[in-house]
């Protein structure tokens, strides 16, 4: 009954999405702390890589419905052990990133107004996939204790 | 975390009580009671490692532990609304056993 | 999240110093003597960045670490001044050789890369803010 709770939610994958978010956060500002830095390259999480995971987890769990895509459930029991075969550590880890400018004289890449903007969208993508998992749990929640 | 404790209780005291099915008899009532008994009892061992599992994040977070905060927060809000259910059931079930126990008489 | 603050403090604090450094150069573009009295023209102020990779940190973000240094090498601006107090033999003065156009350049640089390390400490307080949401 538990490990069904959860079941029919995105939190899990909602979850993974903050996590990503917050991880690519660092990476960015370590490009920022390194503006001046020569010879940095710039980094960056492999998103398209994380997007086609998060594709896979959402079509591949259960096939399309009616109604547009499938359920998102699995078990409680295997949901760690699921998500993390889904989304692999390497996902979270830095590799040199694309390149946002062209290289300066002094081998940087760096292009500060270009970080600030991807760490923008970066933060406001952790602030939605919040917003939706918050809503999902107070609505549990509301269903738990029968209160609105 | 008492809570569990007296749920136990409670459920053990419902399994045992002799059930009046739609055929007029008492049936046996121990297989159903003890099926009911059981899957309860799977859940609350659910909720314990719902919440295991959140402690030992939350120690991981106080330590310094490499984790994001969205990891942390997720397994504690989880932990709690499982516990919730749970003390939802609990009541619920309380509230059946008084009832019937009040019909008996 | 308390990591990320701390990389921006890095490239803070590397910057300020970066400003403080040129400060000194502009301050000092005419000194011809050192703090002892003796005649020697200042020598500029430089500062070097690196990014401060650590071993286990691997595939993380990185801050900064600096150091300053005196540019030794670099000879003195040599200005003819016959009736200069600090004039040597041949009425020849040494000058710091300080470029004020490159020491602006850099300040505008430094103070840029300033801001966005302000601004990155702003983002990263709301995205805390945020994920605490969570537990609401």
């Amino acid at each position: 009954m538990i490990d069904r709770l959860f079941d029919s939610s995105t939190i899990p994958l909602l979850a993974k999405v903050a996590a990503f978010t917050e991880r690519r956060h660092e990476v960015l500002v370590g490009n920022v702390a390194n503006a001046s830095t020569p010879d940095y390259r710039t980094r960056d999480l492999p998103v398209a890589d994380f997007k086609a995971a998060l594709d896979e987890a959402v079509t591949g769990r259960s096939p399309p419905t009616s109604s547009g895509r499938g359920l998102w459930s699995f078990k409680a029991a295997d949901e760690k052990a699921s998500l993390d075969k889904l989304f692999p550590q390497h996902l979270f880890r830095a590799v040199e990133g694309p390149a946002r400018t062209l290289t300066f004289q002094d081998g940087n890449n760096r292009n500060i107004e270009q970080e600030v903007m991807e760490m923008t969208k970066n933060s406001l993508m952790q602030s939605v996939a919040i917003e939706l998992m918050t809503v999902q749990m107070n609505r549990l929640q509301a269903a738990i204790s029968e209160k609105a | 975390m008492t809570t569990p404790i007296n749920f136990y209780g409670a459920t053990s005291r419902l399994s045992r009580l002799p059930e009046l099915d739609s055929t007029g008899g008492t049936t046996s009532s121990a297989a159903g009671g003890a099926d009911f008994q059981g899957y309860l009892l799977k859940s609350l061992e659910q909720v314990n490692e719902l919440d295991r599992q959140s402690q030992s994040l939350i120690a991981g977070a106080i330590t310094g532990d490499d984790l994001t905060q969205a990891e942390i927060f997720t397994s504690v809000k989880k932990a709690d609304l499982a516990f919730r259910t749970m003390l939802q059931i609990r009541n619920k079930l309380l509230d059946a056993y008084n009832e019937l126990k009040d019909l008996k008489m | 999240m308390f990591r990320t603050l701390d990389l921006s403090t890095s490239g803070l604090v590397a910057q300020r110093t970066r400003m403080d450094t040129i400060a000194g150069n502009i301050a000092n573009l005419n000194t011809t003597r050192d703090e002892t009295g003796q005649v020697s023209p200042f020598q500029r102020r430089f500062i070097t960045f690196l990014a401060a990779d650590e071993k286990g940190d691997e595939g993380r973000g990185t801050g900064v670490k600096f150091a300053v240094h005196v540019d030794r090498e670099t000879p003195p601006r040599k200005v003819v001044q016959p009736g200069h107090p600090d004039a040597d033999a041949s009425g020849v003065v040494s000058y710091p050789s300080i470029d004020l156009t490159k020491e602006f350049v850099n300040a505008l640089e430094a103070s840029r890369a300033y801001e966005a390390n302000v601004a990155t400490i702003d983002i990263t307080k709301g995205m805390f803010s945020e994920s605490l949401k969570i537990l609401a």
